[in-house]
C-alpha cells in the first residue's frame, strides 16, 4: 500500500479537529465505520498496486502523451500562424488591387469613350481625376494634409481664380 | 546541464511520483467513477496533466494531493458527463479482477466478497460523501485541506463526513444482521 502513515485516524485525532461535534459514543461508533471503510479499502489496494505493476510502463505512457500533446500543440500553432498570414497576405493584395484597378479602369473608359464635344471632355477628365484622387487617397496617412495639396493644386491649375 | 541528462532527471522523478502516489490515485479514481479500465486511463491522465503543469507546482512535500486534486477534477468532469449512467460496471465482484491473480479459490471468494462490501459501502454515499471520505484515506488530508480542495466550508466537509459515517455505520449492521 502506498499510503503515508495515517494522522487522520478518527482514533488518534483530538475532538477538535471534528469540529467538536463528535463526542462519546457518536465517535466511536463513527470510528467504528471508518476502519471498517478502511479496511476494505486496503483490501482492495492490492489489486490496484498490481494494476500499475511495473511503474515504468506508465512513466513511459506519461512521457509519450506529453511529447505527443506538445508536437500536436506545435503543429496546432504553426497552422495558425499561416492561416493568419494567408489572411493577412490576400487582405493586403484586396487593397492594392483596388488601388491599382481604379486609375485603370478610368484610362480605359477615357480611351474607349467616343468624344463628342468639348462637355464630355471636361466630363472624362473629371472622371479620370476622380479615380486619381480616390486612389491617392486610400493612400494617404493624413487625410487634411492630402485635401490642402488637392485644393492647392486645383487653384494653381485655375490661375488663383477660387474654387 | 545536458538535455538528456534533464530528460533522465525528469523520468526519475515521474517515476518516483508514479511509485510513491499511483495506487493511491489509482485507488481514489477507481472509488469515484467505479470503473477500473476508465479509472486507469484517468490515472494516465492525472500523471500527463500533473507533468505538464509541474512548472507551476511549488508546494514541495504535498505532491499527492496536488495530484489528487487533478483526480478529483477529472472524476467531477467524467461524473457530470456520464450523469444519465448510473453505474458502468455490471458485477461489483468483478470489479478490479485482474488476469493472473486468481489464486486459491477461498482467495478468490475473499477478494469478490471485499471488492462486493466495497462497492457497496461506495454505493451507499452521497458523491460529497465519497468525495470526502476517498480523500481522507487516499490522501490523508484534514479537514481543512478537504475543505479548500472541494472548494466548500469546512463545516459542510465535516458533516459529509459525519453523514458518510453514519451511512456505512448503518450499511455494516445491516450486513452483519
Amino acid at each position: 500500500m502506498t499510503q503515508e502513515p495515517d494522522r487522520n485516524d478518527p482514533l488518534t485525532k483530538p475532538a477538535a479537529d471534528f469540529g467538536g461535534a463528535l463526542l462519546g459514543d457518536e465517535t466511536s461508533a463513527e470510528a467504528e465505520a471508518w476502519a471498517a471503510l478502511e479496511q476494505l479499502l486496503d483490501a482492495a489496494q492490492t489489486d490496484l498496486d498490481a494494476a500499475i505493476g511495473n511503474e515504468s510502463g506508465l512513466v513511459d505512457q506519461v512521457l509519450e502523451a506529453g511529447s505527443r500533446r506538445r508536437s500536436f500543440a506545435r503543429k496546432r500553432m504553426l497552422a495558425a500562424a499561416a492561416l493568419l498570414v494567408c489572411c493577412g497576405a490576400a487582405w493586403l493584395a484586396a487593397g492594392r488591387t483596388g488601388e491599382l484597378a481604379a486609375p485603370a479602369a478610368a484610362r480605359t473608359w477615357v480611351a474607349d469613350a467616343t468624344w463628342d464635344d468639348r462637355l464630355d471632355l471636361e466630363l472624362a477628365w473629371t472622371h479620370s481625376r476622380a479615380f486619381e484622387m480616390e486612389a491617392q487617397w486610400r493612400r494617404s496617412s493624413d487625410e487634411a494634409t492630402f485635401v490642402r495639396q488637392q485644393m492647392d493644386a486645383l487653384e494653381a491649375e485655375f490661375g488663383g481664380d477660387s474654387l | 546541464m545536458s538535455d538528456a541528462n534533464r530528460a533522465n532527471d525528469d523520468r526519475e522523478q515521474l517515476t518516483v511520483w508514479v511509485r510513491r502516489h499511483g495506487g493511491a490515485v489509482l485507488g481514489y479514481l477507481a472509488g469515484m467513477v467505479r470503473n477500473h479500465a476508465l479509472a486507469e486511463d484517468l490515472l494516465q491522465e492525472v500523471f500527463c496533466r500533473a507533468w505538464q503543469a509541474r512548472g507551476r507546482y511549488r508546494d514541495a512535500g504535498c505532491e499527492r494531493a496536488y495530484l489528487l486534486r487533478i483526480a478529483d477534477r477529472l472524476a467531477c468532469d467524467h461524473a457530470r458527463r456520464r450523469r444519465p449512467e448510473t453505474r458502468l460496471d455490471g458485477d461489483p465482484a468483478e470489479i478490479a479482477e485482474r488476469p493472473g491473480r486468481e489464486g486459491p479459490p477461498w482467495e478468490r471468494l475473499a477478494r469478490i466478497e471485499t471488492r462486493r462490501l466495497l462497492a457497496a459501502a461506495l454505493d451507499a454515499l452521497s458523491e460529497p460523501q465519497r468525495r470526502t471520505l476517498l480523500l481522507r484515506y487516499y490522501g490523508n488530508l484534514d479537514f481543512n485541506e478537504i475543505a479548500e480542495l472541494l472548494g466548500a466550508p469546512l463545516n459542510t466537509v465535516l458533516s459529509h463526513n459525519r453523514r458518510g459515517l453514519a451511512a456505512l455505520r448503518q450499511l455494516l449492521a445491516e450486513k452483519t444482521e
